[in-house]
C-alpha cells in the first residue's frame, strides 16, 4: 500500500510539473525528428562509408538521433550538421564490426593523392595523426596540413 | 597568441577540429581559443558550410521505415530516463521517513483528508462566518415577524367578517 501511494504521488507530481512547465521531452523529440529529417541521409552516408553492413549502419543511425546530446553539442557555437558529422563518425568507428577494419597496408600515397589518403585514413578509418605519420613516413604536421588541403578541396569539389 | 593563430589557421588544426580528428584536450583548447577569436569563428563557419555541402553530396537516403524506428527509440529512451527519476524520488521518500529526517519531509500524501491554506485566508473565513450568522439571525427575525403579522391579519379579517355577518336590528318604530 505505501508503494502504491508512492507511485500515485510521483505520478501526480510529475503530471503537475509537466502541466505547469513546458514539456521539454516533447520539444526534444520534435527537434530530434527534425534533425533526422534534415541530416539523416548525410549521417547514413557517413556511417555506411565506415560500416558497410546496412543493418549495423541503420542501428547506429537510429542510436545517433535518439541519443543525440542536443544541449551539449549544439550550444558551443557549432552547427548541428558539424556535430552530427562528428558524432556519426565517432559512433560508426566505435561500433564497426572487426571485419570492417580494412587493412591499412593497401594505402599507397603519391604526392598528388596524399591529402586524400591521409583524410581517408584519419576520417574514415579512425587512425590517429601519429599512426598515420608513422605509416606514411611523414611528420604529424604534414598529416594535419594534408587534412587541411583535403578539407579546403571541399569548396572546389 | 599570433603563433597559436598561425598554428590553428595554417597547420590544419581548425580542419582537424571540425572533422573531429583531434584529441579531447586539443578540442577543449580549441573551444577556449574560439570563444575569444571572432575572425577564426568566421573562418570556421565558412568551413562548416563547405563541409556540410561536401557530406550532403555523399548522402545516402536511409530506408523509409527508419524514421519510425528513430521515433520509437526516442520514446524508449524517454521512458528509461523516467525510471531513475522515479527510483530517486522513491529513495528520497524512504530516507525522509527515517528517524531524524522528519524536518526534511514534505507531507504530500494523496489520501490525506486535511488541506492547508495560507494564513492570509483567516480574516476572509472570519468575515464569511460572521456574515453567515448575521444573515441567519435576520432571516429568523423576519420569518417570525412575517408569521406574527400574518396571524394578526387573519385575526383582523375574521373580526371584519364577523361584523359584516351580524344582522342589523331594525329600529323599533312604534
Amino acid at each position: 500500500m505505501p508503494a502504491l501511494s508512492t507511485v500515485k504521488t510521483w505520478l501526480i507530481m510529475n503530471t503537475i510539473a509537466r502541466t505547469m512547465a513546458p514539456s521539454r521531452p516533447e520539444t526534444d523529440k520534435i527537434r530530434r525528428v527534425e534533425l533526422y529529417d534534415r541530416y539523416g541521409s548525410m549521417a547514413y552516408g557517413i556511417i555506411l562509408n565506415i560500416v558497410p553492413q546496412p543493418e549495423v549502419a541503420q542501428t547506429i543511425l537510429v542510436d545517433l538521433f535518439a541519443t543525440f546530446p542536443l544541449e551539449e553539442e549544439i550550444s558551443i557555437r557549432e552547427r548541428e550538421s558539424t556535430a552530427i558529422i562528428r558524432l556519426a563518425r565517432t559512433k560508426a568507428l566505435a561500433n564497426r564490426p572487426g571485419s570492417a577494419e580494412r587493412s591499412l597496408t593497401s594505402f599507397h600515397p603519391t604526392e598528388r593523392n596524399l591529402p586524400k589518403v591521409v583524410f581517408n585514413l584519419s576520417f574514415w578509418h579512425g587512425c590517429k595523426s601519429e599512426e598515420i605519420a608513422e605509416r606514411l613516413h611523414i611528420t604529424t604536421t604534414d598529416v594535419l596540413r594534408a587534412i587541411r588541403t583535403y578539407v579546403k578541396s571541399f569548396t572546389t569539389a | 597568441m599570433a603563433t597559436k593563430s598561425h598554428q590553428y589557421l595554417e597547420e590544419g588544426f581548425l580542419e582537424a577540429y571540425l572533422t573531429g580528428l583531434i584529441s579531447e584536450q586539443e578540442r577543449t583548447d580549441m573551444k577556449h581559443y574560439l570563444a575569444e577569436n571572432f575572425d577564426v569563428q568566421n573562418e570556421l563557419s565558412e568551413m562548416e558550410t563547405d563541409m556540410e555541402q561536401f557530406f550532403m553530396r555523399h548522402a545516402v537516403p536511409p530506408p523509409p521505415g527508419l524514421r519510425d524506428a528513430v521515433l520509437n527509440r526516442i520514446n524508449e529512451t524517454e521512458i528509461q530516463q523516467w525510471k531513475p527519476d522515479f527510483e530517486e524520488f522513491s529513495q528520497s521518500r524512504k530516507s525522509a521517513k527515517s528517524p531524524g529526517r522528519d524536518d526534511q519531509y514534505v507531507n504530500v500524501e494523496v489520501d490525506n483528508t486535511h488541506i492547508q491554506v495560507h494564513k492570509n485566508w483567516r480574516p476572509a473565513f472570519i468575515a464569511v462566518f460572521v456574515l453567515s450568522k448575521i444573515f441567519l439571525i435576520s432571516g429568523l427575525y423576519y420569518y417570525f415577524k412575517a408569521d406574527s403579522m400574518e396571524r394578526e391579519l387573519i385575526q383582523l379579517r375574521q373580526q371584519n367578517s364577523m361584523q359584516q355577518t351580524t344582522p342589523v336590528r331594525p329600529l323599533n318604530t312604534r
